[in-house]
């Protein structure tokens, strides 16, 4: 019978439910796209590193060792070429082919824009990952593959000529073939085949050996024989190198490896996109909540009624948990359809997300969803359940308003007493830097405003009223409605106190964080042009002479970004990095020298650093180089830090002959010579530079402009998911007005009765709209900026940059969702028919 | 049986009526169920006077009043608020006219929670952008003899003080008459007579046009003149009504 009447509730009253409805089914479709572009990923990661390796019985690869100095500075050590040919002679080996990698740009489909890619050296084998899906695999200098979907989106045909570039020079190539990796058309972002003739200059095959050497063995090898001697083979190569060695992996090890890693890079994406998805169910809760409270209170009459002719509170609490119930398990099922949809829509439409993925949703993954969906709904009715099944019989025959609850004088004390002292312990942990009392203080102060916020608006609504008085009757009317249900109001407006509060408190601490790093990077020293690869690979010797030999540069410096380490500790268990530099133009550099005089046979150490770590000029440190070689240098100058190196340098020949390692350079930094002409100065390093892949032309400014644009990207980025939580604040204002006008559809009658026209009515429902809003928008844009400006005064030393445009556009968002969403309430009341609703008992 | 008021004269321009209604008809379903309210009903209400519509229930007193009042709409026939004829009126300009030229008043739920008394006085005229009229609403305001509880929330009124204010309310813009639907219905027998002499003052001493809803004998005898309804027919009328005089009547009709 309950279950009838739960179940009948829902049916005859649907708009009731719209607002909670619309913020569950967002939040759970947000939380099933997260988890479905998971799934996706990863799965198609995972069966194309199988399905791609599927031929491999034993591989050959580098590693580092975890414990050198500078383990996360190094790449694992390249398997010389003559070793695959000693691996493939072994008894019982079929084959043994080599697999390397590196940068390559491909020309774009506007000049002047390379595309970048992954140039892979590959051997035509049954080993080889990639199947060709038209033409041929590369096997002549010259000759490329081009997947297939990087084909068809830069207009590539089998027999093209294309020009590309390389990490080590112009490469005129022709089109052989378009490949694809497992089920997709690319194993990175965009693929390039070339043969192992050009090795050399694709990924410095030569020098930098195989990145790893693919095994097959023959069916009636002795696996155990075979393996022992290639395993032979590895410890002999790694005989000569300095640091790390090879490891010899079964076929089934790196298919698990590579599948492991592309799980692990969708999980993390997964977790990532989870965490704003869970905020946003969060915030769904809280309308959940405040509809289930408003709809109880409504309907205090008919639990009475129910109570009265003998249902027990029981039997009262589960037929709202059953209504619940109803409405989680739809919105559930809705949104976890249309989270699935969405990625679906994208790996159909957009060619970049495409290349790499299939669809696919894990069951769990579903189950997920409809868990967490209805877990949130039902936690979020909970009180209110319990509410309604306290309620007494006799009010079913009570006049008074049940809707409308006092606001409590004690709470709005206890409110106001925690602001207060949130506030107070922001402010003093803030000054005396101390992170627990700005973290208890921002806890509470949070708590408080939440605590406090009917009479917050309250308060509000009593200053708002005169000034919207004088401006219409509506407004009036609206403030006044907005106060007589304050608790109401807060509750509605607390939802878009936490979405505003999390947007500002992200772009003001993000946009602190970003004018602190373009300033500090602004105030290093630096040469007005420098040449680097930022993945720091070393540039390629011919690109030295080059840039070296341009007219209107003088003084070309050449660095090794890392030569080694030298044995102290500057904080985080790290060691001084140590760079190599000509020191003979160490003034090129532009790095001041504060105490000292640099000299070829000492090490200049950047004075902050050397100040921090206990060092003063004279002291000796020893510098373990890269190979493992070591070498005592005194501190002979202390400088200021300088953008074009790290803070500690010897000069450069130096260290190649206290290594004995033919360091290469990986960046070059120079200046203009006095009388040169900037701009063509520029211009024709830059036409050095682009005939090289993943080389560019840094100069100070461009540099700013690049960390600048970053950071905005990351903090949209932050923003756009964040704004999630702002929609579905802005469904809770909706379904509250919903609310609100099914309850006061008498009072509305009256008012259309006595002569207020429709507009004035659709007024008064967008200014009660618009106030809310405001409410929320304002308290979670304070909160924001107090606590971030606290929290970046203390971590970047008062350097606080007043967000003041982003301020203005979440100000001018919070209005415009205000308006948004009183639109479908206010055309409702306005449609109402004015007899009906005086008729309306 | 008077005739004047059940026949007006037909002319648009005349003037005597505060309202009118001619050949008024609305029936409610459709489908072969039909539910006629209003049968054919020609009625006239003079200016300055107090007419009580009477009849048992479902002889569609109701849905006269609300068709005379623009908020409901006639399947056929014409209805005139003072000269100006409101039937085929759009909603807009119905609204206007209920504010400008009609009072209302309820059987409950006549003022606005979220105001005080003085402010439901007067939110017709602030509804249409006006300032009342101070020496008008200070008159009202006199005859309505509340006092200090003008500053009052309605909660915190009795229910015979909320009615006098929404006879107040409908007073406030001087219309061409003050529709009232059982107004006393809710109330005890004390503030029952303070409500109906109220209204009555209105009449007498503000010259006031009132037409009330009620199947109270004794509220009806306030008014000058009874219009008796069954059946959505007028079945007659009783000037200068006493109690008995309605009761007996009322007998007559079957009631």
């Amino acid at each position: 019978m309950l279950t009838q009447i739960a179940w009948r509730n829902v049916r005859a009253n649907p708009v009731r439910f719209l607002g909670t409805v619309l913020a569950v089914v967002l939040a759970t479709t947000f939380l099933s796209a997260a988890l479905t572009a998971r799934d996706s990923l990863s799965d198609s990661l995972e069966s194309n590193a199988v399905a791609a390796l599927d031929e491999v019985d034993l591989a050959v690869d580098g590693f580092v060792d975890e414990d050198s100095p500078g383990a996360q500075f190094e790449s694992p050590p390249g398997v010389p070429v003559d070793v695959v040919a000693d691996v493939a002679a072994v008894d019982g080996v079929a084959e043994a082919i080599g697999q390397a990698s590196g940068d390559v740009e491909l020309p774009g489909l506007v000049a002047d824009s390379p595309t970048p890619a992954t140039g892979w050296v590959v051997v035509d084998s049954p080993l080889t990952p990639w199947s060709i899906a038209e033409g041929r695999l590369p096997a002549a200098a010259g000759e490329i593959a081009v997947d297939e979907d990087t084909a068809r989106e830069l207009d590539l045909a089998v027999g093209a000529p294309v020009a590309i570039a390389t990490i080590s020079g112009p490469l005129e190539a022709t089109v052989v073939g378009l490949s694809t990796y497992g089920d997709v058309a690319a194993r990175e972002l965009r693929d390039v085949l070339v043969s192992a003739a050009d090795g050399d200059v694709v990924a410095d095959l030569s020098s930098s050996g195989w990145d790893i050497v693919l095994v097959d063995f023959d069916d009636d090898a002795d696996i155990d024989a075979a393996t022992t001697q290639v395993d032979a083979l590895a410890d002999d190569a790694a005989e000569s190198l300095e640091t790390g060695g090879f490891e010899v992996l079964t076929g089934d090890e790196l298919r698990d490896r590579e599948a492991g890693q592309a799980a692990s890079l969708a999980s993390g994406l997964g977790i990532g996109l989870q965490v704003f998805a869970y905020l946003a169910l969060v915030i769904g809760a809280l309308i959940i909540f405040n509809t289930f409270t408003t709809v109880v209170a409504q309907r205090t009459r008919e639990f009475a009624l129910l109570r009265a002719i003998g249902t027990s509170a029981r039997q009262v609490r589960r037929a709202v948990r059953l209504e619940a119930l109803v409405v989680a398990v739809v919105s559930s099922a809705i949104g976890t359809a249309l989270g699935a949809g969405l990625i679906a829509l994208a790996i159909a439409v957009i060619p970049a997300v495409g290349n790499f993925a299939n669809f696919s949703m894990r069951p769990l993954s579903i189950v997920q969803v409809m868990v967490s969906g209805i877990v949130v709904t039902m936690v979020s009715a909970f009180i209110p359940a319990w509410r309604a099944s306290r309620t007494r019989p006799v009010e079913a025959m009570r006049d008074a308003d049940p809707t409308v609850k006092p606001v409590s004088r004690i709470r709005g004390l206890i409110g106001m007493g925690a602001m207060a002292v949130g506030a107070l312990a922001l402010a003093i942990g803030s000054a005396i830097d101390n992170w627990w009392a700005m973290g208890a203080g921002s806890v509470l102060l949070f708590i408080g405003v939440l605590v406090a916020g009917p009479t917050l608006v309250s308060l509000l609504a009593r200053v708002l009223r005169r000034p919207l008085a004088r401006l219409s009757i509506a407004d009036e009317l609206a403030v006044a409605e907005a106060d007589r249900n304050a608790r109401r109001t807060a509750a509605t407006a607390n939802a878009l106190v936490i979405g505003v509060f999390l947007v500002v408190f992200a772009t003001s601490a993000g946009g602190a964080l970003r004018d602190f790093a373009v300033d500090q990077i602004g105030e290093l020293s630096g040469a007005d042009v420098s040449v680097a690869s930022f993945t720091g690979q070393p540039l390629d010797e011919e690109l030295v002479t080059q840039v070296t030999e341009v007219d209107g540069l003088v003084e070309v410096a050449q660095v090794n970004s890392t030569v080694g380490f030298g044995d102290l500790d500057i904080g985080f268990g790290q060691q001084l990095p140590v760079a190599g530099v000509d020191m003979d133009a160490f003034g090129v550099l532009g790095v001041d020298v504060i105490e000292g005089a640099v000299d070829s046979e000492g090490l200049a150490v950047a004075e902050e650093l050397a100040t921090g770590a206990g060092i003063a000029l004279g002291d000796i440190v020893t510098v373990e180089f890269l190979n493992g070689e070591q070498a005592d240098l005194e501190v002979t100058a202390l400088t200021g830090f300088s953008f074009d190196i790290p803070p500690a340098n010897i000069d450069l020949a130096l260290a190649r002959e206290l290594s004995g390692d033919d360091l290469p350079v990986t960046s070059l930094a120079a200046q203009y010579a006095p009388d040169a002409d900037q701009d063509q100065v520029t211009a024709d390093v830059e036409a050095i530079t682009s005939q090289y892949a993943g080389i560019d032309l840094i100069d100070t400014n461009q540099f700013v402009t690049l960390i600048r644009t970053f950071f905005n990207f990351l903090l949209s980025a932050v923003s756009a998911l964040l704004g999630v939580a702002i929609v579905i604040a802005l469904f809770g204002i909706l379904n509250t007005l919903v609310l609100a006008i099914a309850e006061r559809t008498r009072e509305l009658g009256l008012l259309r009765s006595v002569g207020m026209t429709r507009r004035q009515l659709r007024r008064m429902i967008r200014t009660e709209a618009v106030i809310t809003s405001m409410v929320g928008t304002t308290i979670g844009a304070v909160l924001g900026l107090a606590i971030s400006f606290a929290i970046i005064r203390v971590a970047l030393e008062g350097a606080f940059s007043w967000p003041w445009l982003e301020l203005a556009v979440t100000m001018v968002a919070g209005v415009v969702t205000g308006v948004v969403a009183s639109l479908f309430p206010a055309w409702r009341a306005a449609r109402m028919n004015a007899l009906e609703a005086i008729r309306t008992e | 049986m008077s005739s004047a008021p059940a026949a007006p004269a037909p002319a648009a321009s005349d003037v005597d009526f505060a309202a009118r209604c001619y050949d008024l008809t609305k029936v409610y379903g459709g489908d072969g169920n039909d539910v006629v309210a209003v049968d054919d009903v020609t009625l006239g209400f003079p200016r300055a006077t107090f007419t009580a519509v009477m009849g048992p229930s479902g002889s569609g007193k109701s849905t006269l009043m609300h068709c005379i009042a623009g908020l409901d709409t006639p399947t056929s026939g014409r209805v005139f608020i003072g000269d100006r004829e409101i039937t085929g009126l759009g909603d807009a300009d119905l609204t206007r006219l209920r504010r400008d030229r009609l009072g209302f008043v309820f059987q409950a739920f006549n003022l606005v929670p979220v105001l005080t008394a003085r402010e439901n006085l007067v939110l017709p005229a602030k509804l249409g952008g006006d300032e009342p009229e101070a020496a008008w609403v200070d008159e009202v305001v006199g005859v309505l003899g509340l006092g200090d509880r003008l500053d009052h929330r309605p909660s915190e009124l009795s229910g015979g003080q909320q009615q006098r204010v929404a006879v107040g309310r409908a007073l406030i813009t001087r219309p061409d008459l003050v529709l009232a639907d059982e107004p006393t219905g809710n109330l005890d027998s004390q503030s029952s007579d303070a409500v109906m002499s109220f209204l009555a003052d209105a009449v007498e001493r503000l010259g006031q046009s009132v037409v009330m809803v009620t199947h109270d004998p004794w509220a009806a005898s306030y008014s000058s003149n009874v219009v008796f309804l069954r059946d959505g027919a007028v079945e007659g009328e009783l000037a200068a009504p006493t109690t008995d005089g309605v009761l007996d009547k009322m007998k007559n009709l079957g009631a």
